[in-house]
């Protein structure tokens, strides 16, 4: 017993050392770092540009760039460089993220980044992906109802809950389709549910109707869900876009070009070959696709089309989302479409 | 101690208790008749407080039989009062609303009358130990343990806790065990004294003096010498 | 002394052996099988119930499909990945903020006037959550490690501090008194006495706040992150993968057990006097 309280003080000296070493570390490892991406500024440490994508996941061209350092060759070009950051639970998490600068390039539907649009000029759209057309094309979305539910049109919806994403696509296609049908908003209860939060929510009851958007609406069909609509039956003009930072698109124009000229090229190459664009890195997982989530992948990519440079003339499609937003009251203030738009074509 | 009453408090059978290697009771006989002070004398560590917390059912033995009255109260070295109930309540802790009047008698009996609504951290140490006292007389025990319950005093605090526990029992009759390492306090206030040494006992004496008893009378000064020689030490140096 | 006269009684009182009061020591394999016994049945129970159907698959994945997924994480070497990344945000959190707490907890315990500065600040830092403080951080510190260790830190500060200053506040002010008078002051009283004495609650403490560094990790690597078990819970969710969910609680519950695990041995070792002491 004797030895007891010296080792007891060994014991407490010990943990203050590693304590007060690890702080060090700590702060000496991340502080240079997160410095840079705090401020906001696109310049790495050499001046060069750099490209801040957050991570791409397990699909799709940006994957692929990643697996193969396609971005980095073509970037070093043109004295650029990527930095591949990590994944975010919800759009809203991405969205504090660019605002904080540790993302540059974001990929996404106008819908969800109008609310940030209001309020910051921080970043600006610079690309579109026009919608497929083509009726063999498979769907991405749709609002789903359990197979014997007595929901048969969006008429039926009158007096029951339908899970939307809070400002974001599911609730604009929701919107759209009661003006389509000539039914006031507010007959409607609209419940806020992330997509994750919706699956369960519906899974178990305790919505009637849900409108399921990108990775869910696949899950909902393929666990038995009835589809009462589709987007592509509404003149929906949510299309997907590219948007960066702005200073990002002022100083290095040619940086984000080249990063949409790789997009494009992997969007073209994902047409003829899907298989290398599924799966990219991990072939097991929660992430991983098989059988007919796979296939179904796969049809996605044959019908994609290209992102291409955004014009103002395409101001139209942010102010008709932001008119169905405005009008519901979704969206708090004004937004000038032609303002959010940055015209990178190289003028040729 | 005029007064006889019969019958047996407590019988002890080839009680044995060791603490790993440590063999503290071995093989210990004993009866305790009704109304008898037996006193458990002894260094620290013999196993006397083990005896006791025995006899209280706060250790098991580990061989023999013990016997004990069911209705027995312990007091302790210290008073282990509940700090965050007033003197009454400590008192008749476990009793049911009707024994407030009993408390009431048991507080004024050693002395506190008036003391019910004082908090046990306002109490000097001697007056703690009284209401350690009356929370065990209130129960009516037939068998009373006192563990050292003088150790802490103060000599004139003792000298007078002494007195009040020898009137006590005078007056209640329980059957008491008291272990102390004080061989005066012994001699004062029991019928038989046992010096427990190495598990058993060194030696067993009644005492046979009237109440109350004088220090300086030629008895008590045979048995204290008596005692002190069982206990290692020299008569002179007392 | 004039005594009333007692009357003398003859009936014979019962004796009986003491009914014994302590706590009994019990077998230990005893105590084991009832320690595993209830996590054992709700395990039957779950497994029961989505074998036979009663439980969706769609409400909760059944033990076989967790286990399968338990192996494709294995085998892709994600979960030692995810595990070993999270613990190092969890660590480094957990000695910083915990750390910082012991640090004022010792000072607002014994000085009037440390308690006077630190302790108003945290009883108010403790009402914010620190889930309220995510998008500040993210604007001060960005998205990546230090965001992480920094949010973890703050969850733990507070729990740390409450309990250190209660521990300290605890000690016998007469030892501290003695010690004082023996010329300890400071950082050697602190350290020599009051901390050791005060050990019991900070090793609660530590178990508190290794748990709160759990939920930390949920919410920091919900941002940001491409590993750690915070964002297999993220990834479990985007995909809709009802067997990660399950097998993340799983995963957090073995925690659990391994924190309690952990604090009882530093207890053994940190504290060997206790379990010494009985009620003599």
């Amino acid at each position: 017993m004797r030895t007891s309280p010296p080792r007891t003080r060994v014991a407490l000296v010990l943990a203050a050392l590693t304590l007060t070493a690890l702080t060090a570390a700590c702060g000496g490892g991340g502080a240079g770092k997160t410095a840079a991406a705090a401020a906001g500024d696109p310049a790495g440490k050499d001046g060069g540009a750099v490209l801040r994508i957050k991570d791409p996941g397990n699909a799709g061209p940006l994957a692929v760039a990643k697996k193969e350092g396609i971005l980095e060759k073509r970037l070093a070009e043109v004295g650029a460089k990527v930095e591949w950051g990590g994944s975010y639970a919800s759009f809203t998490a991405t969205v504090d993220a660019v605002r904080s600068g540790s993302i540059n390039v974001l990929e996404g539907a106008i819908s969800p980044v109008l609310g940030y649009l209001v309020s910051s000029k921080d970043i600006k759209i610079f690309a579109f992906t026009d919608p497929e057309t083509d009726a063999e094309a498979p769907q991405t979305d749709g609002l789903v109802v359990k197979p014997d539910s007595p929901i048969k049109t969006v008429k039926d919806l009158v007096g029951k809950q339908v899970a939307v994403n809070k400002g974001g696509r599911g609730e604009y296609l929701l919107l759209l389709a009661l003006q389509e049908a000539g039914i006031p908003a507010d007959q409607v209860k609209r419940v806020y549910l992330n997509p994750d939060q919706g699956a369960s929510a519906f899974a178990t009851g305790k919505v009637d109707a849900w409108w399921a958007i990108v990775r869910a609406y696949p899950e909902a069909v393929a666990k038995g869900a009835r589809v009462v609509v589709h987007g592509r039956d509404l003149p929906d003009k949510d299309l997907n876009m590219q948007a960066a930072r702005t200073e990002l698109l002022t100083q290095h124009p040619e940086v984000v070009r080249v990063y949409l000229k790789v997009l494009q090229e992997l969007t073209e190459e994902a047409k003829t070959n899907p298989g290398k664009f599924q799966n990219v890195f991990l072939t097991q997982g929660p992430t991983a696709l098989s059988g007919a989530r796979l296939e179904e992948e796969n049809a996605k990519s044959r019908y994609a089309n290209v992102p291409r440079f955004a014009t103002p003339a395409d101001s139209s499609y942010i102010a008709d989302v932001a008119s169905v937003f405005q009008k519901y009251g979704v969206l708090p203030g004004g937004i000038d479409p032609k303002d959010v738009i940055f015209d990178l074509k190289p003028a040729s | 101690m005029s007064d006889t009453v019969s019958g047996t408090a407590v019988s002890i059978r080839g009680l044995r208790k060791a603490f790993g290697a440590k063999t503290v009771l071995d093989g210990i006989d004993l009866e305790i008749g009704r109304g008898e002070f037996f006193v458990l004398l002894g260094p620290s560590g013999t196993g006397k407080t083990t005896l006791l917390r025995i006899l209280a059912g706060l250790e098991l033995p580990d061989g023999g039989t013990v016997l004990a009255p069911r209705r027995r109260t312990t007091v302790y070295q210290e008073p282990r009062l509940v700090q965050a109930r007033r003197v009454l309540a400590n008192v008749v802790l476990g009793l049911p609303r009707s024994a407030r009047e009993a408390g009431l008698a048991a507080l004024e009996e050693v002395g506190l009358a008036g003391h019910d609504r004082a908090w046990p951290a306002t109490l000097s140490g001697g007056e703690a130990q009284r209401v350690a006292l009356a929370r065990a007389l209130v129960r009516d025990p037939e068998l009373l343990l006192l563990d050292e319950p003088f150790a802490a005093l103060d000599a004139l605090t003792r000298l007078q806790m002494q007195e009040l526990v020898a009137e006590l029992c005078e007056r209640h009759r329980p059957a008491v065990v008291l272990v102390t390492h004080d061989v005066d306090e012994a001699v004062r206030l029991a019928d038989r004294v046992v010096v427990l040494r190495d598990g058993a006992f060194a030696v067993e004496q009644p005492i046979d003096l009237p109440h109350p008893r004088d220090r300086n009378d030629p008895a008590f000064i045979a048995h204290r010498r008596l005692f002190l020689s069982h206990l290692g030490v020299a008569a002179t140096a007392h | 002394m004039t005594l009333e006269k007692i009357p003398t009684v003859t009936q014979p009182i019962p004796l009986e052996p003491p009914r014994y009061l302590g706590s009994r020591r019990r077998p230990p394999g005893l105590s084991a099988a009832l320690r595993l016994l209830v996590p054992l049945v709700l395990l039957a129970a779950w497994w029961y119930g989505t074998a036979t159907g009663l439980i969706s698959p769609e409400i909760l994945a059944g033990p076989g499909a967790v286990v399968a997924a338990l192996g494709e994480l294995a085998a892709t070497g994600q979960l030692g990945d995810y595990l070993l990344a999270s613990a190092q945000r969890a660590g480094l959190g957990v000695l910083t903020g915990g750390g910082i707490g012991l640090l004022l907890g010792v000072v607002a315990g014994l000085s009037a006037l440390g308690e006077e500065l630190v302790d108003p600040t945290m009883q108010m830092k403790r009402a914010v959550p620190f889930l309220a403080l995510v998008p500040l951080f993210i604007s001060w510190f960005g998205v990546e490690e230090t965001f992480k260790v920094v949010l973890i830190a703050v969850a733990a500060a507070s729990p740390m501090y409450a309990y250190t200053y209660l521990g300290v506040r605890g000690v016998d002010r007469k030892i501290v008194e003695a010690a004082r008078g023996f010329g300890l002051t400071g950082v050697r009283l602190a350290f020599g006495v009051i901390v050791p004495t005060a050990l019991p609650n900070i090793l609660m403490a530590l178990r508190i706040c290794l748990s709160v560094s759990l939920t930390g990790l949920i919410a920091a690597e919900q941002i940001g992150a491409t590993e750690g078990i915070g964002y297999l819970v993220t990834l479990a969710q985007q995909y809709y993968r009802t067997d990660y969910m399950v097998l993340c609680v799983v995963i957090y519950a073995v925690l659990g057990l391994l924190i309690d695990l952990v604090i009882r041995g530093v207890e053994r070792v940190a504290m060997p006097w206790r379990g010494q002491v009985t009620a003599r």
